[in-house]
């Protein structure tokens, strides 16, 4: 008995990350240099840190380095920053090969995780830290320490020592620190990983709107996948060494090019089965049942095995009336999130999560109870399988 | 919930087995402390008090004598000297070290603290053997056909450094490297990020921040300097005394007690005095590199 999955009922919204608006990017200060990594390679013993990254970062702007853990996020921003020599492999920054520079030559501003301040200096001190080095006068290193400490809001705890802050205050000093000598590119190591939630949120917009208003490469290392979406101009994600996929945040939510990427970045239902052609347009066939998946360069020909992979908050569903297009299947668990409802919904291809709006849920959840998924066929991916 | 069952009072602890026992093992110690240690350390203060006399006499004396000022001058020269010399080679030691991989940290730490279980004796002697006139190190040198004549490396104020530096070197490397291991990894690269040469970020972050193990290591190390008796003895052979051996010799040899006990007596008093000043710098538990 093989039923054909129905054409949309409904558009689907898809969801746009959150994007700050308002502070575009204004008059900015400094001259922002773009970095262009080709084919670096890193190797500690046996294991590959890095095996052939390349990417483009374009000058100004804010490039986020995504991975898990051990993935060779710090090597590859260490190798920018000029502290990892990769084996081979070139960087170039402003289009100039800076891949033999010793990092006090690069002019890169770094912030540290654990910051890294210096416990013997002051707040200024450690903001003035590189003026000092480059010998400007002192009434120079006033104004601009005094400048940079503005920037971060934090002109009134100058002469404070680094252990006599919190933990934000801080990850302010880094940042003034780093920023003091106008790098044209600032590299960022997990810099809110240390801080608690709420804080962390407040640091994100301060750094997107500091971002904004300098103009400065950010070159932003972290491993939770929410702070990359929503702060980031282009993500590269960043998996045993390699970059997996790299791009805008929407492109790389709506448009994961693998399996690793669809499930890294949010979550996501697949479904797994061979090709097949049906009046000409692409379904998989998998479990009895015929899934239309949309017409692009990834679908593979029929015949072979294809995944398709299908956003939670991309699915409709409606109670079972026996007739319609939509895939048959029985609720299991949900919980209520208040803006949403998350549902667990058992089917002849697996399991299905679907988050809908609570608005727009047209039944009362009941346990056991026969519901219909639904959803657009541009709602699917088909995903490389990279697991 | 009613005020009324208040607990009964604890009873006070009886002293019992086990902690008797415990005093008991700790009153042999504090015996065997009391009969070879204070008492004799109250005699030395006693007698330099009493003898020949009752009086500071003694103490005046020191400060008048020109043989025990000849003999103070020598030792601190000599003193200042290995004390600088010992915290230069003790610093590079404990940099290298804490900055060695892993794997060789307790390889090299072991060589450094070897020494400890040759004697002092032992090691002075080869010393001897090696440097002197027809030793190992001239008769190579003189085969080579460097030199013509052996170099006098002791019996002289060289010697006694060279001796007093090669015992005092893992005394400054310990509380060194105690302080160098808190010292956060990333402090030089987030100085060399900032624009800082190697040098730089070394003069800038990483000296500043050993400051303290340097302090408890010159102190330390200058401390365990001046009371050095068997090197100066031999190695100097007689041309360079300190004060230790003019101490010994005034007990020994003149049978000077009251002068020999009021130099002692002054010693540990200049001792304790840094003692005090060094436990105001740094926690002794800290510098020992215990949590
Ligand atoms: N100095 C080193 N010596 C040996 N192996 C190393 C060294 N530095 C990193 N590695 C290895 O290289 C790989 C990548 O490490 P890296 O620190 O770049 O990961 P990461 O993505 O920053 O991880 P995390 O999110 O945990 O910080 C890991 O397997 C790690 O064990
Ligand atoms: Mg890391």
């Amino acid at each position: 008995m093989t039923r054909q999955h129905p054409l949309p009922s409904a558009a689907t919204l898809s969801p746009i990350p959150l994007q700050q608006e308002g502070l575009s990017m204004t008059q900015p200060d400094t001259a922002a240099s773009g970095l262009t990594i080709q084919r670096l390679v890193k190797q500690y013993g046996e294991t590959y840190a890095l095996k052939d990254v390349s990417l483009e970062i374009p000058a100004g702007s804010f490039t986020t380095l995504l991975g898990p853990s051990g993935s060779g996020k710090t090597t590859l921003l260490m190798s920018i920053a000029g502290f990892t020599r990769p084996e081979t492999g070139r960087i170039l920054a402003g289009g100039r090969d800076i891949t033999g520079l010793p990092p006090e030559k690069r002019e890169f501003g770094m912030v540290f995780q654990g910051y890294a301040l210096f416990p013997h200096l002051t707040v200024a001190g450690n903001v003035g830290f590189a003026l000092k080095l480059r010998r400007r006068s002192r009434s120079e290193i006033a104004t601009r320490v005094a400048a940079a400490l503005d920037l971060v809001q934090l002109s009134h705890l100058a002469d404070r020592y680094p252990r006599q802050l919190s933990g934000g205050q801080q990850q302010r000093v880094a940042l003034a620190r780093a920023l003091v000598f106008e790098p044209g590119v600032l590299l960022l190591d997990e810099p809110l990983s240390a801080l608690d939630k709420s804080l962390r949120a407040d640091l994100q917009w301060e750094l997107k709107a500091l971002h904004a208003r300098l103009g400065v490469t950010f070159v932003y290392v972290t491993h939770d996948q929410e702070e990359a979406l929503s702060m980031s101009d282009q993500i590269a994600i960043i998996r045993a060494g390699e970059v997996v996929q790299s791009g805008a945040p929407a492109e790389l939510y709506d448009r994961p090019k693998t399996h690793f990427i669809a499930d890294f970045l949010g979550r996501s239902n697949y479904v797994e089965g061979t090709v097949a052609r049906r009046d000409g347009r692409p379904v998989i066939e998998a479990a009895g049942q015929l899934v239309p998946v949309p017409e692009c360069a990834a679908v593979p020909a029929a015949g072979r095995p294809a995944i398709l992979a299908i956003r939670p908050e991309k699915i409709t569903v409606r109670p079972d009336d026996g007739q319609g297009p939509g895939l048959p299947g029985r609720l299991s668990a949900w919980s209520y999130l208040g803006a949403t409802i998350s549902c667990r919904v058992a089917t002849d291809l697996g399991e299905f999560h679907v988050h809908l709006p609570t608005w727009q849920a047209a039944f009362e959840p009941q346990p056991g109870q026969a519901l219909r998924l639904d959803w657009p066929p541009e709602a699917g991916r088909i995903v490389r399988d990279d697991r | 919930m009613s005020g009324a069952a208040l607990p009964a009072a604890p009873a006070l602890p009886r002293m019992d087995r086990t902690q008797l026992i415990v005093w008991a093992m700790a009153l042999l110690p504090i015996v065997v402390l009391c009969v070879f240690y204070f008492y004799p350390l109250m005699r030395v203060l006693t007698i330099s008090v009493t003898e020949p006399e009752f009086g500071l006499g003694n103490y005046r004396d020191i400060f008048t004598s020109s043989a025990v000022r000849r003999v103070v001058q020598t030792t601190l020269w000599i003193c200042v000297v290995s004390s600088v010399v010992s915290l230069f080679f003790g610093y590079l030691l404990a940099y290298a070290i804490v900055h060695a991989a892993p794997s060789w940290q307790s390889w090299m730490l072991l060589a450094v603290l070897l020494s400890f279980w040759v004697s002092v004796l032992i090691r002075t002697f080869s010393w001897i053997a090696l440097l002197q006139t027809r030793g190992l190190v001239n008769e190579t040198l003189q085969v080579i056909g460097l030199i013509d004549e052996p170099i006098r490396f002791i019996r002289n104020p060289f010697g006694v450094i060279l001796g007093m530096v090669h015992y005092m070197i893992p005394y400054a490397v310990l509380p060194l490297m105690a302080n160098m291991r808190t010292i956060d990894t990333r402090y030089v690269p987030a100085a060399r990020g900032l624009g800082a040469s190697p040098f730089g970020a070394f003069w800038r972050v990483f000296l500043p921040l050993s400051l303290p193990g340097l302090i408890s290591a010159s102190i330390l190390v200058f401390i365990f300097s001046i009371g050095f008796y068997i090197t100066p003895a031999l190695l100097g052979g007689g041309r360079s005394t300190m004060v230790a051996e003019y101490i010994a010799l005034q007990v020994n040899e003149t049978l000077a007690w009251g002068q020999g006990t009021a130099l002692a007596s002054s010693m540990l008093i200049l001792v304790f005095a840094m003692l005090v000043v060094l436990g105001r710098i740094v926690k002794f538990r800290t510098m020992f590199g215990a949590a």
